[in-house]
Formats: C-alpha cells, structure tokens, sequence
C-alpha cells in the first residue's frame, strides 16, 4: 500500500454542498468590484480626496493610490469572473487583502473620530461607513477566502 | 509539507499564507502589474491631463486664476483693501462655532444653490468697480481640506477676479493665536 499523500494545507475535501456556493462567491465578488472598481477610475480626483480623508497615507502616495486602486479591483474582478483557475484564486487573494485593508482603515478612521466619506463606489456620495459597511465588507472578504480554498480542481487534490 | 495539531496558530496561520504566496504570487503579480499598466495608460490619455503625481487636496484647479496665500499676515492685508471678502467654505456650523473675523460662510457643499446670490452682490459692491481690484479670500479648516479650493475655483470660473485661498485654513489661524468671532 502506497503511504498517504501528506494533506495540502490550502485545500480541503471538496464536498458538493459547498462546490455550488462557489458559484455564487465567484459573481458576487466579481459583480461587487467591478461596479465599485468603474466609478473610481472615471473620477481620480475624487477618489484621491477620499483617500487624504482617511488620513493613513503621505501625501505623496495619494495619487499612486488613486490610480492603481481602481484598476487593481477592475482586474482582480475580471481574473474572478472570467479567469482561469490560478487567476481566479490570485484575484480572490488580492480582494481578500483589499477588503482587509478596506476594515482596517474605515475602523482606524472612526476610532480616531474622523469625518471621512466611505468612498467605497467612488464619487462623493456622502456615505460613513457604519455597521452595514462592515457587515458587507465582511461578507465579501468571506466569500474572497471561500473561494481561495475551495475553488481548487479535484483531481490535484487527489493526487 | 504536513502540519502537526500541536503547531500553534500563528505558525499555521503563517504557513498557510507561504503556500498560498507560493501558489499564486506568480499570477497575483501579473495581476498588479496589468493594474499598474491599465491605471498608467488611463491617466495618461483622460481629457483633463489626468490625476498630478505631486497631488494636493483642494489645489485649485490649474485652468482657474486662483492665488494660493500661506501667511496670516498677508490675510490681513488683503482684508484691508476695500470691498475685500472673506469666505470660510466649512460646514455652517462650524462657521458658528468660530471663524476668521469679518468672514461670511459660503460652504463649498452648498455651492449649487448659493453661488449666484452670492456673485450678485460680490459683483455690486465697492472695490470692485475700482478696476476689479477687491479681493475674494477663501479658507477651510486646514491644509489638506479640499473645500476652500473648490469653492475658489468656482468663483474664478463664475467671472471673479483676484480670488486667493487661505491654505493654511481656519487651524493654523487658531495656532497663531490670532482672534476668532463667533
């Protein structure tokens, strides 16, 4: 008898149950940004004075942030929608990591008392992160991991 | 590579992420490197010139004849020309709480509605039929905040000449100990 492969330490066994919600991580992930992602890129101006407002970032990295933020969300939506395997999971990452930081400097600025609009569908909608943004931005960074270990091929995981 | 049940979960946590990095670093940088290609190639070709690299919130607009003032002093000055005004572009209540002395509150977010009332009687009063030499001054709380550039852009597009921003904003003017009407 051939000994056990040794278990892979970011996958898991797939069960069917959970094989039909990736479905619904993929498009919710991909959907999500890519309406976020689009608004952003049109207006940098705007999402530039968002980010001075959370007050995290030198003034010298506002613009880079600005620039690349929107477009790192267009790409990383259309690698999980659209992308093979291993692009779909490194968008699922690289959301995952942004949704982090999203938390992070949302909760950063509310602890420090700042007055600073969510930004989150770029413009300047006027809108505060508050409970529902956390419970989203939650939500989808559960999706984003979801997918990160499930959305794996089978047969690697057999081997 | 096995994990043992005693490992603890910082160690297992870290390992996780090696392999994942180890996965899928590779696309994930083909990723970041199309963003930083696509974010490059978009600013380039927007109509207006695109986002500055040397970004400043509420730089008025390069197109809009607007003079950036730093010094306190030389607010001073200016308010002592005739027909002169002040504009704090705050949020109205904290235009009550306190503001730089003979300032009137435009909020750069009421603009829409405010600004053609406002240029009637800019245009009418005294300094101004002096060879347009009265001064419109804005100001906001501080440095960083955008609203004192985009009201002073507004009013330099709206046909207002000698239109200055205050930079520093209503905190520094606290700062300097200077005095504050309420």
């Amino acid at each position: 008898m051939s000994p056990n492969p040794p278990p892979r330490l970011t996958g898991c066994p797939h069960k069917p149950f959970f094989r039909h919600l990736l479905w619904p991580a993929r498009l919710a992930l991909g959907l999500v940004f890519l309406w976020a992602a689009w608004p952003k890129m049109l207006a940098p101006n705007d999402l530039a004075e968002i980010i001075t407002g959370y007050r995290l970032l030198p003034l010298w990295l506002v613009a880079p942030a600005s620039l690349l933020l929107p477009a790192l969300e267009l790409w990383s939506a259309l690698a999980v929608l659209i992308g093979p395997r291993r692009f779909r999971r490194a968008g699922a990452m690289i959301l995952a990591v942004l949704l982090l930081i999203f938390m992070t400097a949302a909760a950063q600025g509310l602890l420090r008392g700042l007055d600073f609009e969510c930004g989150c569908f770029g413009g300047q909608d006027g809108r505060r992160p508050g409970p529902l943004f956390f419970l989203e931005d939650g939500l989808l960074f559960l999706a984003a991991v979801f997918m990160l270990f499930q959305d794996r091929s089978a047969k690697r995981d057999l081997q | 590579m096995s994990i043992n049940a005693n490992q603890n979960v910082p160690l297992k946590i870290y390992l996780v992420v090696k392999e994942l990095l180890r996965e899928l670093g590779r696309p994930a940088l083909t990723l970041l490197a199309l963003a930083a290609l696509t974010a490059l190639a978009v600013n380039s070709l927007r109509p207006d010139g695109g986002l500055p690299w040397g970004y400043r919130p509420g730089a008025p607009d390069a197109s809009a004849r607007v003079t950036e003032i730093t010094e306190a002093d030389e607010l001073e000055r200016l308010m002592e020309l005739p027909g002169a005004i002040l504009l704090d572009a705050r949020d109205p209540v904290l235009f009550q709480l306190g503001h730089i002395p003979k300032a009137q509150s435009l909020p750069a977010d009421e603009l829409a509605s405010r600004l053609g009332p406002f240029l009637e009687r800019a245009k009418a009063r005294p300094g101004q039929s002096q060879g347009d030499l009265a001064p419109v001054i804005t100001y906001c709380s501080e440095s960083l905040c955008p609203l004192a550039g985009r009201l002073a852009s507004a009013l330099a597009e709206a046909g207002l000449k000698n239109v200055f921003v205050y930079v520093p904003g209503f905190d520094d003017w606290l700062d300097l100990g200077r005095p504050v009407e309420k």
